[in-house]
């Protein structure tokens, strides 16, 4: 492989992998808190509701179940797809698995007018598979069959058997509804399909369900496939196999087109970040409606339990915000065309913004300039003024009353720059080539500074300080980790110095032009 | 018949309030807890019938707070429950390694699940 085909490698799994990470770890507390606070409301445990209010409730509760579930995905399909993947296989009881599953899915088939029914062979082998990766390919076949049984007037219908087959147990969940259009049964093993009979897009999930199956499958020394007629039904097979498989080992193509590679990946990141956005937006919508009594009068405790979804809803819409611009961001993209700024009103309007926040807090903001004006810079000019904003926030959040942010400028020379590096040993200086040499912005503050622990997290992917000063609005995390990229990304760099109980100083810089 | 005695430990404040507002206060006394040594010290003296434990706690994290519990004669025998989060797999293995009897995925279960669970294991 070149080089530039093993750097877009790189960045195509930086820009996934880390996506997948910080989407899948921040994701999770909210979602798990909103579903719970529904719960509660929807179980009149809060107090009673109106039929009208339950309906809204169920829609916000659907759209919960779908990020859990795009998640859960997300999550699989990372794995899945990483070279060091690894199964823990084990003996599994079948019968008692799929009983679980079906147990669980009853209520949400009721829901969907559809009877399960299970026929189990007796005396099956147990099946030699890890159990973990198991579990949630059955529930997601179960929950397919049970959204596409329905057919008009009658109560849908899905059966699950399980029999051996000489080497293999075979599952099989038959639905007898709208089945899969001819020309896309080709495509119903790849990455975000959705068929397009499917009841509503949304409650499909993001469509990597089957990709994921068949790649855990057949690494397991299974089979997958299925048979369908439209309008007919659907039926799925899955072969496990009874005894241990020796696991055939591919070999993988790295230098085959990686360019294309790079696009897929781009492509899995926007459009899984723009599935995301639509059950967030129409969850809000829902609870604005409950809020505004437009449904129906809520008593105190209801309120609260709303409000407290209505902000955990919020929280997750600034998440997927702050991903996709990190995605872009890590792709190397600038949204407009980079050009000369001048980054003293940058900084000066930054300063001007956050005035009357320090005031509230005491907090005396200074700007001994050099004076005049100051070296051009290039870039986009907006950008860099989410850094500084970013910087000087942070500055006085983790300032307590009374203290002292200073924002300095100095001008030092690629050499100046190697030094710095050298001496601190959490500062990863690389870009010192400029011949015109850099313009370094400091923050300093006076606050409650960061232990050596967190200063080795500082910058990686979901780092967030526990002993932040008492905020309601605290941040994804995302922030410097989006700081830092944009630094980068106009081939400067950040770094910072910090005591615990003094206070800290961050530092970035930027190419003079 | 007497009540019942579960033990959550679980760092979310918000989160814990919504199961503990949801269990039945004429069957079961819910105890909590917000952080592992909290947690362990609470198991000793409260003597729960059953723990909810979740893996990712602040300062000491959730498996060395059940290897204590499971090494400690007082609590040995209290059925663990895990709390985890979407994706956890090795941590759920791990923790059934170390001795808990169950996994529940907080976004994947509702609060009825978690009860359904507590009901099949608890003392």
């Amino acid at each position: 492989m070149t080089e530039n085909q093993n750097q877009n490698q790189k960045i195509s799994q930086d820009v996934k992998g880390d996506f997948i990470t910080i989407a899948s770890h921040q994701l999770r507390t909210p979602i798990a808190g909103i579903r719970w606070s529904l719960d509660t409301l929807l179980n009149n445990r809060a107090g009673k509701i109106t039929d009208k209010q339950r309906d809204i409730i169920l829609g916000a509760y659907q759209n919960n179940r779908f990020l859990a579930r795009a998640v859960s995905d997300l999550l699989r399909a990372s794995r899945v797809e990483d070279e060091h993947f690894v199964l823990a296989p084990e003996k599994v009881d079948l019968v008692k698995m799929i009983n679980e599953v079906v147990r669980h899915t009853r209520d949400f088939a009721r829901a969907y007018n559809c009877e399960i029914s299970l026929k189990i062979e007796d005396n099956l082998p147990l099946v030699y598979f890890d159990p973990l990766q198991l579990k949630p390919i059955f529930e997601g076949l179960v929950d397919n069959a049970v959204r596409y049984s329905q057919v008009e007037g009658q109560a849908g219908e899905v059966e699950i058997s399980l029999k051996r087959i000489d080497g293999n147990v075979v599952f099989s969940v038959s639905d007898r509804g709208v089945g899969i259009p001819k020309d896309e049964q080709a495509l119903i093993f790849t990455r975000f399909f959705r068929a397009r009979n499917a009841m509503k897009a949304q409650t499909e999930g993001l469509g990597l369900d089957l990709y994921i199956a068949k790649k855990v499958i057949e690494k397991s020394g299974g089979k997958i496939n299925f048979t369908s007629l439209e309008n007919k039904g659907t039926t799925f097979f899955v072969y496990l196999p009874i005894e241990p498989v020796k696991e055939e080992i591919k070999p993988t193509d790295k230098a085959k087109n990686v360019e294309k590679t790079l696009q897929k990946e781009r492509e899995f990141v926007s459009i899984t970040v723009h599935e995301l956005k639509a059950p967030l937006g129409m969850a809000k919508w829902s609870l604005e409606m409950l809020k505004n009594g437009k449904v129906g009068k809520l008593n105190n405790d209801q309120t609260e339990l709303v409000n407290q979804v209505y902000r955990g809803n919020e929280r997750l819409l600034v998440l997927v915000r702050d991903l996709l611009d990190l995605a872009k961001l890590q792709e190397g993209k600038f949204d407009v065309e980079p050009k000369p700024f001048d980054l003293k009103t940058v900084v000066d309007d930054a300063i001007t913004a956050f005035r009357a926040q320090a005031e509230k807090k005491k907090i005396i903001i200074d700007l001994p300039s050099l004076k005049g004006s100051w070296p051009g810079v290039s870039g986009d000019q907006n950008r860099v003024s989410q850094v500084v904003t970013n910087l000087i926030s942070n500055a006085i959040k983790y300032t307590p009353e009374g203290g002292h942010v200073v924002v300095e400028v100095k001008q030092m020379s690629g050499d100046e720059l190697k030094v710095i590096g050298q001496e601190i040993s959490t500062a990863n200086i690389n870009n010192t080539d400029n011949k015109n040499g850099y313009l370094v912005i400091s923050v300093k503050d006076t606050g409650i500074g960061i232990s050596e622990e967190d200063q080795k997290k500082l910058f990686t992917r979901f780092f967030r300080s526990k002993n932040v000063m008492q905020s309601k609005a605290e941040g994804t995390g995302l922030g410097l980790y989006i700081t830092k990229t944009i630094v980068e990304l106009h081939k400067g760099d950040i770094w910072f110095t910090s005591a615990v109980g003094k206070g800290s100083t961050f530092y970035f810089s930027l190419p003079i032009i | 018949m007497a009540k019942k005695k579960i033990l959550i430990i679980e760092d979310d404040k918000s989160l814990v309030n919504l199961i503990k507002d949801a269990i039945n206060p004429k069957k079961y006394e819910v105890v909590l807890a917000l952080e592992a040594k909290e947690g362990s010290s609470k198991a000793i003296t409260e003597n729960p019938d059953i723990i909810l434990l979740d893996i990712l706690l602040p300062e000491e994290d959730g498996f060395a707070c059940l290897r204590y519990l499971k090494d400690h004669p007082k609590t040995a025998k209290i059925p663990v429950i895990i709390l985890s989060n979407l994706g956890q797999d090795e941590e759920i293995r791990k923790g059934i390694e170390l001795g808990a009897k169950d996994y529940l995925v907080k976004a994947d279960s509702s609060i009825d699940d978690i009860m359904q669970k507590v009901e099949k294991y608890i003392n």
